[in-house]
């Protein structure tokens, strides 16, 4: 199994990494694990496109490469939006 | 200085034929391969498979299917790399929610043996009007026939009222 090294490389690499994880961190806080909070109408619409699924699932690939947290909480995110989404759509 | 055809210089280390040491070696060749087309063919099958019949996801509906949805991520994160297992997890899950969704499990296409729905070929060589205008070739029919019910309407108050406005209209008065 490929060792990671999760460290930044940069300053800017690890403001960037920061930014992402706590914006990840709230949408799935406020927006994923809250059941009170529905998924912005424009989210919904798109899920029957197969070029927006297609993204989703090429962020979590790209953010788990780029870095770990980011891609658990990309994945997390994603998952949380997909089940919804297969419950509430059909 | 040594000289270089000494047995000590050129001596080649044995080589390993362990079965680790044959995976590594696999794995260490096929690397980047392996992981790109592992991960495109995960991809497109998480994209369409929303789309995908029900009939098909029941074959994941049993202990051995579910068992293989979280033993095959493992096997891409060991074999492949982390991100690439990490992806094969969220299309699992998508499999899960999938089943877990109490959908009835819908034949498609050609239904044969149905006393309703029988497939008939076409045979006649001469296309209708509109199958020319359209440049369709159809060589089958699933369903020449159409169940129709009448119409029924349960609300007896719904049913009143409709009466009623018939009678004033055809009176003239309100």
């Amino acid at each position: 199994m490929e060792v990671y090294s999760l460290e930044p490389s940069g300053p800017i690499d690890m403001t960037m990494r920061l930014v992402m994880i706590l914006a990840l961190v709230g949408w799935n806080v406020l927006e994923g694990l809250s059941l009170r909070t529905p998924y912005p109408i424009t989210m919904v619409a798109l899920w029957s496109s197969p070029v927006w699924r297609f993204v989703l699932l090429l962020a979590i690939w790209l953010g788990a490469e780029w870095c770990p947290r980011v891609g658990l909480m990309t994945a997390l995110a994603v998952v949380l939006y997909v089940v919804n989404m297969v419950q509430i759509v059909n | 200085m040594s000289a270089p055809s000494s047995p000590k210089a050129s001596k080649i280390p044995k080589m390993d034929t362990s079965l680790e040491a044959w995976i590594y070696n696999i794995r260490s060749v096929l690397y980047f391969p392996s992981t790109i087309i592992t991960v495109i063919l995960l991809i497109v099958a998480g994209t369409f498979m929303e789309r995908c019949p029900r009939g098909y996801l029941e074959y994941f509906n049993n202990m051995f299917g579910r068992s293989a949805l979280f033993i095959v991520p493992l096997l891409m994160a060991v074999f492949n790399d982390w991100p690439t297992g990490l992806l094969a997890a969220v299309i699992g899950i998508i499999i899960f929610a999938r089943l877990r969704k109490n959908e009835p499990v819908v034949s498609e296409g050609f239904t044969a043996g149905d006393s309703v729905q029988t497939t008939k070929l076409v045979s006649n060589p001469q296309r209708w009007f509109v199958e020319k205008v359209l440049g369709e070739m159809p060589v089958a029919i699933s369903s020449d026939r159409i169940q129709t019910k009448r119409t029924e309407d349960n609300d007896a108050r719904t049913s009143s009222s409709s009466s009623m406005s018939t009678g004033n209209s055809s009176d003239g008065t309100k």
